[in-house]
């Protein structure tokens, strides 16, 4: 008796707990979202530059050629081939990036952040709801692509079905992560330029964006298949065009599990943040 | 209601808390005064938990500073810590959301906290538009949202205007009346004197004196201080020593310690021969026990503070 009395006890504070964070952690983001919702359009916009020139420079004219001498493996022409990457590539950068700058300018700039710290609600409510936010600024400029996306092929189901939008999510949960941790251990701007030269840009070239990972050798293929932007792409492009029995389900928790390492990481490093 | 208790912190190899004690009772206002460097954010910090003392240990309400005691705790830091594209509200809202407060509490305590602070008109303002005061009133209303016990004010009024650092001063002595008990750091003594019930001094991570105003200034055995020019300074001392009188030199001014009360005829009488340019009578004041503090410890003699001082660090 005293035993089950003690149990449900436990039961109802680990519930209490886990409401207190879900709801300390959407107070977070809701802070953040009070800022990005005066610039919802500027965020869009922003994480639309590049895709649109890769589409333009790789998908219409290197893709024409391509298609001459070349089938895709997947998706009827080398654009559509490259689509479903470019939504992962811009929720990538964005939601790295926003994280990363928001982060940078409360600590360095506003010193906002300190305030943070001092917030009596837990380290992994703070980084969720950093995360969170960078999630949400990542889905805009996806959402962006998507758009262009649908406009170029008209395929509007291939690019709004649940898998779909679930890995877009996954995919920008992990980057935000990356970004919460990027932004609390960097010392200056310049610092974040780095990280942004050094894994950003590699990661969006080697990511498989642009061509088939499968088709690699073999060294090469470890390296590609280290980066989460792969399985982001791969999981994409089957979400978008094959059917869901070929769907590599392997992506699915191979984000998660980076983006629950990443907030593990980042709760500690909140927990021991003294700025 | 905060207890600290030989805090000890290290920056590298420097030291900048040496065993830190001190206690603040329910209620009280109690100045941390002391010089730029001299661990007065170094111990808020601690005291916040955004820093982590070496040894010793922070109480605060009876419990170990931490996470817990966190609600019981507003800050107002040296810089606002605002968002300064949200609105007066906004801030507020996010912040009492933070400290757990319902929707509808944190409604009424936001024009509750405008209203104190006088920032009622300005609540949909985005405090980017707002002057420096009026930022350092809305950082004020923030830390008092969640009703917390102990206020600790950072240097609060750096920065400011006289206007706006006598508004601040008396939203300060309404967190007394409320019962808040107050922690505030500052290097400027009439703050100090016009505001706290009990002083610490503070130099070199190390609580150099402690006590009333009152405690504090019985420290200078006298009744007033008497600061003169003269172009024959040696003159002066000489007559000085020979009346039995302290002499110290203050920024320049050469002054005396005249312990008996004298008229300016007495006065004149006494230093008659002295070639006088000017004479000034002064009370004695917290900045001169201040310095007579100071200088004991840069004379690396110990400092004997008596009786109910006896706040040694």
């Amino acid at each position: 008796m005293v035993n089950t009395l003690s149990t449900s006890k436990a039961r109802q504070t680990v519930r209490l707990s886990l409401r207190t964070l879900w709801s300390d952690t959407l107070t977070i983001f809701w802070g953040d979202w009070l800022d990005l919702r005066v610039r919802i359009p500027q965020v869009a916009a922003s994480g639309l530059v590049s895709p649109l020139i890769y589409i333009l420079a790789f998908g219409l004219g290197l893709g024409s050629a391509i298609d001459q001498v070349s089938t895709p493996p997947v998706g009827d022409t080398y654009l559509e081939f490259i689509l479903p990457g470019m939504v992962a590539l811009s929720s990538m950068v964005i939601s790295f990036g926003g994280t990363t700058f928001s982060i940078c300018g409360d600590r360095l700039f506003t010193k906002t952040f300190e305030e943070m710290l001092l917030y009596p609600v837990h380290p992994l409510a703070l980084h969720l709801g950093k995360m969170l936010a960078g999630i949400v600024r990542g889905m805009m400029t996806a959402g962006a692509v998507i758009l262009v996306a649908v406009l170029f092929t008209g395929r509007f189901w291939s690019f709004l079905n649940p898998l779909f939008l679930l890995l877009v999510v996954l995919n920008c949960a992990v980057f935000a992560g990356l970004g919460v941790i990027v932004g609390l251990n960097v010392k200056s701007l310049e610092s974040v330029g780095l990280f942004n030269n050094f894994l950003i840009v590699p990661m969006s070239f080697l990511g498989g964006t642009f061509f088939d990972p499968s088709t690699l050798p073999l060294t090469l293929k470890g390296i590609v298949y280290l980066l989460p932007l792969t399985y982001t792409t791969l999981g994409l492009r089957a979400a978008a065009y094959k059917p869901v029995l070929e769907f590599p389900w392997f992506t699915i928790p191979v984000l998660v599990a980076v983006a629950g390492g990443l907030a593990a990481i980042g709760a500690h490093q909140f927990a021991h943040q003294q700025d | 209601m905060l207890i600290l208790d030989r805090l000890c912190k290290h920056y590298g190899s420097k030291p900048v808390l040496q065993d830190l004690s001190l206690a603040l009772q329910p209620g009280e206002i109690y100045g941390l005064l002391g010089p730029n460097g001299a661990g007065k954010t170094t111990t808020i910090n601690i005291i916040c938990g955004l820093l982590q003392a070496d040894s010793g240990t922070v109480m605060i309400d009876g419990k170990p500073a931490g996470h817990s005691t966190k609600r019981a705790v507003g800050i107002v830091p040296q810089s606002n810590l605002l968002y300064t594209s949200l609105t007066c509200r906004d801030n507020l809202a996010f912040l009492g959301r933070l400290y757990g407060l319902s929707r509808q509490e944190c409604r009424q305590r936001i024009e509750v906290c405008l209203e104190a602070v006088d920032l009622l008109s300005q609540k949909y303002t985005p405090v980017e538009r707002l002057s420096g005061g009026m930022q350092r009133r809305l950082s004020l209303a923030a830390a008092m949202l969640h009703r917390p016990r102990l206020v600790i004010l950072d240097e609060p009024t750096t920065g400011l205007d006289i206007e706006a650092r006598h508004d601040l001063w008396q939203l300060i002595r309404q967190f007394k009346a409320m019962g808040v008990t107050v922690l505030l750091t500052t290097h400027l003594f009439d703050e100090v004197e016009r505001l706290c019930q009990r002083v610490g001094i503070l130099r070199e991570g190390q609580l150099l004196a402690e006590g009333t105003l009152g405690d504090l200034r019985s420290q200078i055995p006298a009744h007033e201080i008497v600061t003169i020019e003269t172009a024959d300074p040696e003159q002066a001392i000489a007559r000085a020593r020979h009346l039995g009188y302290t002499h110290r030199n203050y920024g320049g001014d050469l002054a005396f310690w005249v312990p008996d009360k004298l008229t300016l005829k007495d006065l004149l009488d006494r230093f008659d021969g002295v070639p006088l340019d000017s004479i000034a009578r002064h009370p004695v004041k917290l900045e001169h026990v201040y310095l007579e503090v100071t200088r004991q410890l840069g004379a690396d003699t110990p400092v004997q503070v008596a009786g109910p001082l006896g706040g040694r660090g």
